[in-house]
């Protein structure tokens, strides 16, 4: 072995500084402007804010660990939102005690100083849209929550482990119970 | 309903199909059906936009609720790109020591021109070797603590074997369930699906000289981890939690990772990458009875449960001897039975779900084996469930589906069927015609022999017996049945009305609907209606006779439908 190959070696590694510095440019700038609808997703997982705020930090790690060891993602949004579906439910299941998805939010809702502009109309079919996604079942809830994030089927799928028929089925569903609450309060 | 012209009526879209077509989730032949009967018809159209003005109260949930009302993250966003440099380190410290690794090497072939660079490597070799060493310490550390920790925690128990913890293995969408600690299962017990998974996985961790016996265990971890002539190891945190990882060029098994528990180091969760292979997950699960399709100890003389073709012996199934069995609750019956419909095995199948006081025994006659398979796998991991399946031979089950389709035709049916040949336009269209609407009457009998199961089944004594989990299922499944029923009759009466009207039929004002106390007396309603729909329209389109001989049945037909609209919406 002679001494240039090291001196391409480092070359290699300069080079692979320049690439690397923008690939966290990417992921950094996608981590602002995502990381809160994430972590709003792990809240709907019944994970504790903080819980919620780490899991969502750790996925962006993850994103980006996995692109720089050359993984090709296509979709980062769906990627992201599968991961942290899989840790949140991971992080959920060591908890001592299933949290509810916020069962406080009702109350915040219902303060007329919270949000003066929303009338209270408005609040009044929001929390009756809330009490009726409360009362979907796990999967029903898990879909729409995704599908709000705009996955498409196959990828709420994945990141659920069911086929995206399944999907399709648990979205009609939920929807039409939506509905039904929608028309029984108007 | 007016009639229309003799061309064949196309029937409305479904719930599903328009949102799957509002979703852009369709096949682009099919939307653009869906597309043009979108433009004829406003029935389905108003139909969308409630389905879309809902799906906008969705959105506005999100943007306003959940973005202005969800807690605030607890403490400010961490500084993302410095953990990216931390994780840029953890990886380049690999690729300088595999530079290393050649400086080291060069010496041997060009001495003298390496004779001065040595030294200057040497010092750099000893502090990447520092930094190096330091995760593999910590990595070593933290797995034989972990493991004194398990030996501590059996010392403790007084016990000298693992101790019992249920463990789920997941690859690629299939998933097995073993309880570590206890005896083996017998391998005929479990489903032939299961058995050969764990056969494979045993194998892939035996090549890898990895402990089957309790993967997820520090020392398991250890022992295959000394065993590694070449290593590269990571600890990480992921949460509270902490995450061991190694890979190896010389192992099958090319890289694992082990989660600890930060309080007690105990193993939670493990990775187990195999070259060539779909990644395997285990975790650790509360320990509950496990079903008799997965890893029970069973008693020696006990039939297999889920042979093709070979008949169980009732009360054969294996049970677990190793943890007391709970009772069977009526909230384990619901999600079975929502198990089961979610493959569609409650809407015809032969099949019969069965609570006893231990567990909720689900017996299948006469299905070929890859439904038995299916069936199998949907219900291997819910706990208290035993699976049975016999030859069609057997007489114990009464099969759900309906008799034969085409008894012999009388008179009137003749003359009836004559006159929609002719509005349809000849034998062959109404043969369609007539396969069509059987396929529908046949789909609304299966809801309807479902939801009046669930109503017998499911009392209101029963009902409030069942968790709030329980519960919502039972109302997703009743929704879904009682939705399924309308809609079918609704397709009925859009292909059949314009036909029969044709041929100078008539719905005439049916009785007022009863009143029924609760959901189950309805279900029984509504399974009356549409029986009475599915007789007569078996009548009028293949010839059957009706029981009281009376005439017109085109007219009742129609009749029968708008009531079982009518029970419908009042049942809601």
């Amino acid at each position: 072995m002679s001494f240039y190959p090291l001196q391409e070696q480092l070359q290699g590694v300069l080079r692979l500084g320049r690439s690397t510095s923008t690939l966290q440019d990417r992921v950094a700038a996608f981590f602002e402007e995502t990381r809160e609808d994430v972590y709003r997703y792990s809240l709907t997982l019944g994970l504790q804010p903080a819980q919620a705020q780490e899991a969502t930090q750790e996925v962006f790690l993850r994103l980006y660990v996995t692109l720089k060891k050359g993984e090709e993602i296509q979709n980062w949004r769906a990627w992201v939102f599968r991961v942290a579906h899989n840790h949140g439910l991971r992080l959920r299941q060591r908890q001592s005690h299933q949290a509810d998805f916020d069962p406080d939010l009702e109350t915040r809702l219902r303060d007329p100083n919270a949000d003066h502009e929303r009338s209270m109309i408005e609040r009044e079919r929001m929390i009756r849209l809330n009490r009726a996604i409360e009362n979907l079942s796990e999967q029903q809830r898990r879909c729409l929550f995704l599908r709000m994030e705009g996955l498409r089927y196959p990828e709420i799928g994945a990141a659920l482990g069911i086929s995206a028929s399944s999907v399709g089925e648990f979205l009609r569903r939920a929807i039409a119970r939506l509905r039904k609450a929608r028309n029984e309060g108007e | 309903m007016s009639s229309r012209h003799s061309s064949r009526v196309r029937p409305h879209a479904t719930e599903d199909e328009l949102m799957r077509y509002a979703d852009g989730e369709m096949p682009s032949r099919d939307a653009e059906r869906v597309r043009a009967h979108l433009e004829a018809c406003w029935q389905c159209r108003a139909e969308l936009d409630e389905m879309q003005r809902t799906v906008g109260d969705c959105v506005r949930f999100r943007n306003t609720v959940l973005e202005n009302y969800s807690p605030a993250p607890p403490a400010p966003w961490c500084d993302i790109r410095r953990r990216f440099e931390e994780a840029d380190t953890q990886m380049s410290q690999r690729s300088f020591w595999a530079a290393a690794g050649e400086i080291l090497l060069a010496p041997a072939r060009r001495p003298r021109r390496w004779a001065t660079a040595a030294v200057a490597a040497f010092a750099v070799t000893v502090l990447i070797h520092q930094l190096w060493e330091t995760p593999r310490v910590e990595a070593g550390v933290l797995l034989r603590k972990a493991a004194a920790a398990a030996d501590a925690r059996r010392s403790a128990a007084a016990s000298t074997k693992a101790p019992l913890k249920q463990i789920r293995i997941r690859q690629a969408g299939r998933r097995l369930t073993r309880m570590i600690g206890a005896p083996s299962p017998a391998p005929a017990a479990a489903p032939l699906e299961t058995a050969n998974l764990e056969a494979s996985l045993e194998r892939l961790f035996k090549e890898a000289r990895y402990d089957w016996n309790d993967p997820l265990s520090a020392s398991a971890f250890l022992d295959w981890h000394g065993r590694l002539a070449d290593k590269r190891d990571e600890v990480s945190r992921s949460g509270s939690d902490y995450v061991v990882r190694a890979t190896t060029g010389s192992s099958s098994l090319v890289e694992a990772t082990l989660t600890l528990r930060e309080a007690d180091l105990h193993p939670v969760e493990g990775t187990f990458q195999f070259h060539d292979q779909e990644k395997i997950e285990v975790s650790e699960i509360p320990i509950e009875p496990v079903s008799a399709a997965v890893s029970k100890p069973a008693r020696p003389e006990s039939p297999p449960a889920h042979e093709p073709g070979r008949p169980s012996v009732p009360g054969g199934t294996a049970t677990a001897a190793a943890t007391p069995a709970a009772a069977a609750t009526p909230s384990d019956e619901i999600r079975v039975i929502a198990a089961l419909h979610a493959i569609r095995a409650d809407l015809g199948d032969p099949i019969e779900v069965v609570r006893s006081a231990d567990r909720i025994l689900v017996t299948g006659i006469g299905l070929d084996a890859g439904r038995q398979r299916e069936i199998a796998r949907t219900l291997e991991t819910m706990p208290r469930v035993a699976v049975q399946f016999q030859d069609s031979g057997s007489a114990e089950l009464q099969p759900v589906r309906p008799a034969g389709r085409r008894p012999a035709i009388s008179q009137e049916a003749a003359r009836l069927q004559a006159r929609i040949e002719e509005y349809l336009g000849g034998r062959p269209a109404f043969e369609r015609f007539a396969e069509r609407l059987l396929d529908n009457g046949e789909r609304m009998m299966a809801h309807a022999h479902a939801l009046r199961r669930l109503g017998e089944r499911f009392t209101p004594a029963a009902e409030a017996a069942l968790d709030a989990a329980g519960r919502r299922t039972l109302d997703d499944l009743r929704e879904e049945h009682s939705g399924a029923i309308r809609r079918e009759c609704v397709l009925i009466d859009s292909l059949i009305a314009p036909a029969l009207q044709s041929a100078g039929a008539k719905a005439q004002p049916s009785a007022t609907v009863p009143n029924a106390a609760n959901w189950q007396a309805w279900a029984a309603i509504e399974f009356q209606s549409a029986r009475q729909v599915e007789h007569l329209l078996t009548a009028v389109v293949a010839g059957a006779s009706l029981e009281d001989g009376s005439g017109d049945a085109g007219s009742r037909l129609l009749t029968a439908l708008d009531r079982l609209r009518a029970v419908g919406d009042s049942a809601r």
